[in-house]
């Protein structure tokens, strides 16, 4: 097994000490154990920096977006708009007008589905999806084939979680209208070669929605890179709040996009019959927005852009492969998902153990992990499991947090062990 | 690891690992499949009802430890009980996985101590009445 400690203090450009001290989180004690906490794939941990803004913003800014003329109203305004500008710049987006807030990474899928899909798809068209995906982005396109008449064709993943890339090129064709891709695997940990099936989807003429919950936290996304038509992800996994997320579109696509709903702040002008809709990204956002969130999510991209992230992206990596070997040496430990490309951490299984048993066992040694079918029972049903245990990192872990992770699995047999 | 000892008292680690009454269940008479949506966890559980009387009850199915144990002593509970002192002993089960007080009068139908500590751990609730959730639907068929 890999000694801890040195390591992970080589690195000259990121000191997780220093970093793991702006999470207050971080310092308390769990069942009696300082908490070790592995479940950042669920949610992050938030900086002091993001704590400070939403106070700052409720005890200073507190207005409505868009309507008053008065100083905080204005200030709010400023502080959204300029959250969706950090958001734009955080994906590399060619212009604010294509990001679009909602409450997260689920309700822009659903965004995406009931306004773009409802208007273009039919009968005879053909969704495509990964075998891989998370419920999020799996069940709005069963829903929207049911009210279109549209089919969901589903590309194959092979026994590691990796995505057969074949059997996905050949489902591609001209009835192809729509590919949703995860960028990670919430629970498997692979990372897909996104710009490649990107590409694959666009040469077909598919609009490509990817589905970046797990991705932004631990790698630099460039939409215009990756060259997909939209692009989601939520605030509180990437170490903002919980009620914000994003959908990034591609501005011709949002033009052309109906509303989704309707209400204040997406229209123009109201008559008794009628409205005229406002551009995006108001059209999409009716209602008062979450205006904290989205101040909240900018200044967690602040905070994560003052670290140098090929430094971060490094360290997490170092966990992932120390984690691997780790948890490989603990006896009856089968990965679930063992992806040559993995990000963000690890699914197993234990022998004989049940996930919701083992991570009851590691909470009371103050190990937080997710137990369960992280929302992607298909997959974990392919891969012959109901349930893993999950344990996944954020910029804050340690090689010491995974030294827990084993003792305590060491722990949950010798209590459950038959 | 008081509050994890606590959840995993004897009984239950005893009966999680060896669970009773697991299988078919020949001559059944009520049957029902219930799921824990958290984990996928499924139970089958099957009754042989003599009149009013529980013959027999039996489960088969995927569970985690919890749920295991909960379903073999439901099972040793509910042997030769009337289908009234299964609905009793049911709500007692659901009161006390609420965090209500093990009463006295409660153990005069069976120990329910066991389950004392499941208020807990909220998630894991629903893993404990997984079993009765599901014999209560077999009954009400």
């Amino acid at each position: 097994m890999p000694r801890s400690g040195a390591a992970e203090a080589a690195s000259p450009r990121f000191d997780v000490a220093t970093a793991r001290a702006d999470f207050p989180a971080l310092r308390q004690r769990v069942h009696g154990r300082p908490l070790v906490y592995l479940d950042n794939g669920a949610t992050t941990q938030k900086p002091r920096a993001v704590l400070a803004a939403l106070r700052r913003h409720y005890v200073r800014d507190n207005g409505n977006v868009r309507r008053g003329v008065h100083t905080l109203g204005e200030r709010a305004t400023a502080a959204y708009e300029g959250a969706r500008e950090t958001v734009r710049c955080f994906l590399n987006a060619a212009a604010a007008s294509e990001i679009v807030f909602t409450r997260g990474t689920t309700e822009a899928i659903n965004l995406v589905a009931a306004s773009h899909g409802r208007a273009q798809l039919g009968p005879g068209d053909e969704i495509v999806v990964s075998a891989m995906e998370h419920h999020a982005n799996l069940v709005p396109w069963q829903m929207l084939g049911r009210v279109t008449g549209a089919q969901l064709r589903i590309a194959p993943v092979d026994a590691r979680g990796v995505l057969e890339r074949d059997a996905y090129v050949a489902l591609l064709g001209p009835r192809t209208k729509i590919v949703a891709l995860a960028h990670v695997s919430n629970a498997l940990g692979t990372l897909n070669p996104i710009a490649d099936l990107v590409a694959a989807a666009r040469r077909c003429g598919a609009v490509v929605v990817v589905d970046g919950a797990q991705a932004v936290a631990h790698l630099p996304v460039d939409v215009r890179a990756l060259d997909c038509d939209f692009y989601a992800f939520s605030g509180h996994k990437v170490y903002g709040p919980t009620g914000i997320g994003v959908l990034y579109g591609r501005a011709a696509l949002l033009a052309a996009m109906p509303p989704w709903q309707g209400g204040g702040e997406m229209v123009r002008s109201v008559t008794w019959d009628e409205a005229v809709y406002d551009d995006p990204p108001y059209r999409f956002e009716a209602g008062t927005p979450p205006i904290a969130g989205a101040v909240g999510l900018a200044a967690a991209i602040d905070y994560l852009a003052g670290f140098d992230r090929a430094a971060v992206g490094a360290h997490e990596c170092d966990l992932v492969r120390y984690a691997e070997t780790a948890l490989a040496a603990v006896p009856g430990l089968r990965f679930v998902g063992t992806a040559p490309d993995k990000i963000g951490g690890h699914s197993f299984v234990l022998a004989g153990l049940h996930a919701h048993d083992v991570a009851t066992v590691l909470d009371g040694e103050g190990v937080a992990v997710r137990a369960g079918h992280h929302c992607a029972q298909p997959i974990l049903r392919q891969l012959g499991v109901a349930a893993t245990v999950r344990a996944s990192f954020a910029l804050y872990n340690t090689r010491d947090d995974v030294d827990r992770l084993v003792a305590g699995l060491a722990a949950a047999r010798r209590l459950l062990g038959r | 690891m008081t509050a994890v000892a606590d959840l995993y008292r004897a009984v239950v680690l005893e009966h999680g690992k060896r669970p009773r009454n697991v299988g078919r269940l020949d001559g059944a008479t009520h049957a029902a499949d219930g799921e824990n949506p958290l984990c996928g966890d499924a139970l089958h559980v099957a009754v042989a009802l003599d009149g009013d009387r529980l013959k027999a009850v039996r489960f088969e199915g995927e569970s985690c430890l919890l749920a295991t144990a909960a379903a073999s002593l439901m099972t040793e509970w509910l042997a030769g009980r009337t289908v009234g002192e299964a609905r009793q002993l049911m709500a007692e089960m659901e009161r006390v996985c609420a965090g209500g007080e093990v009463h006295e009068a409660s153990t005069t139908l069976a120990d329910l101590r066991p389950f004392a500590d499941v208020h807990r751990h909220l998630v894991r609730v629903q893993c404990a009445l997984l079993p009765w959730r599901t014999l209560q639907r077999a009954l009400a068929v």
